[in-house]
């Protein structure tokens, strides 16, 4: 077997998730097939006893093509006529497709994307369609672990809040005085049960004592933050519930006194999706 | 996973009131706060603003449906779609939005460009 034949098969063998990578970067089946041809003349071009992993190095390279492929796409659709949409794809006929989920290929979801930036796409996309360990993403885009995962969380939370059918406002409130009941009972499983998978506490206290400086990320290790502290935390407090900015919200009270916090859920159908805390004495004084 | 579950009955359904051209069984498949979105690409004619509401977007579907024309329920984008074919030319594929037991929103790709793949 000549080195060529070998780099035709290896392509060969990676081109579905190539295809699939660029389709659901751009929407469209003809741009993601440039696409890929692109990236089999480099690969031609490349000195390929040095790549050690193919699959690797070559979804890199259409992950860093579409990237650029999209900046110019949006350009050009500001100027389509009417509504854009994704150009459809036969999913039972075409096998160019192949994702270890079928994630990211409703219109729906293509249509949410579309509004990500690019690289937040391209991170969703890899994460949620092909299953790409994080430190893998960092290198391909070109970034750090983290802040890939920052990249992922806000994509699927844009997602979920597209997908969201117009969760009540009485389901709101629900969420919210059933998720203090288990805070205050310091309740691991009863919390889990009403987080959604990537739910985020967030709490402004302006470097008040007592009050976490970073987000907490993660239904599991946000249920466990809640009980660390529930038993000292909930002492003499009062809560009442009200609502503020159209929504329900918990106000605590400690001994009778001001208000000291406020708390608010965003809810949607997979559960609380964030805690919001209010702890800045500050910002209070309109409800005290 | 259930292949023929409530969502794929709807578009099943949907699909039955398309074929039968009926403006009022179209309606009754169609949630109170519908959204058509029609691509068309200025090649070919299409509502250039998204349409809304029940009455608004079964018209527009009884406006792009022909007697002769065949209508299937087709994988479109790992979701069950309807493909509506003129003798043998692909006209329009359309994806749907299934909340419920109702359809919420229908994109309709009609721009020739975009349905080449599709035979």
């Amino acid at each position: 077997m000549t080195d060529l034949d070998d780099a035709v098969a290896v392509f060969h063998q990676v081109r579905p998730r190539l295809m699939g990578i660029a389709y659901r970067m751009l929407g469209s089946h003809s741009e993601a097939e440039d696409l890929v041809q692109e990236v089999w003349l480099r690969w031609q071009a490349t000195d390929r006893s040095t790549v050690q992993s193919p699959v690797a190095y070559l979804s890199t390279a259409v992950t860093r093509l579409a990237i650029n492929a999209s900046q110019t796409a949006r350009a050009r659709r500001e100027t389509y006529i009417g509504p854009w949409l994704p150009e459809p794809v036969d999913t039972s006929a075409d096998p160019y497709l192949g994702a270890e989920h079928g994630e990211a290929l409703s219109f729906a979801v293509l249509l949410v994307l579309e509004r990500l930036t690019p690289t937040e796409r391209a991170a969703y996309i890899l994460r949620e369609a092909f299953d790409y360990p994080y430190d893998e993403l960092a290198a391909m885009l070109q970034s750090t672990e983290p802040a890939v995962r920052q990249l992922v969380s806000r994509a699927r939370k844009r997602i979920r809040a597209e997908r969201r059918t117009e969760v009540s406002g009485t389901q709101q409130q629900k969420l919210l005085t059933a998720f203090i009941a288990a805070a205050r009972a310091g309740d691991v499983g009863a919390l889990q049960e009403l987080l959604a998978e990537d739910a985020i506490s967030y709490s402004d206290g302006n470097g008040t004592r007592q009050v976490s400086k970073f987000p907490v990320v993660g239904y599991e290790r946000v249920a466990k933050y809640y009980r660390a502290f529930h038993q000292h935390f909930w002492v003499g407090v009062e809560v009442e519930f009200g609502t503020a900015n159209g929504r329900a919200v918990a106000m605590l009270r400690r001994d009778g006194g001001d208000v000291f916090a406020v708390c608010t859920v965003t809810v949607s159908d997979a559960g609380i999706d964030e805690v919001l805390w209010q702890m800045n004495p500050a910002k209070l004084t309109a409800i005290a | 996973m259930a292949v023929f579950n409530g969502e794929h009955a709807v578009v099943h359904r949907f699909a039955t009131a398309c074929r039968a051209g009926s403006s009022g069984a179209i309606r009754s498949l169609l949630a109170a706060e519908v959204t058509a979105v029609s691509d068309g690409g200025g090649r070919v004619p299409a509502e250039l603003e998204p349409v809304h509401g029940p009455v608004q977007v079964a018209r527009c579907l009884t406006d792009l449906l022909r007697p002769e024309m065949a209508l299937t329920v087709e994988a479109v984008n790992g979701q069950p779609g309807v493909v509506l074919r003129s003798v043998d030319r692909v006209v329009a594929v359309l994806s749907l939005k299934v909340t419920g037991r109702k359809v919420s929103t229908v994109w309709i790709v009609l721009n020739p460009d975009k349905l080449r793949y599709w035979e």
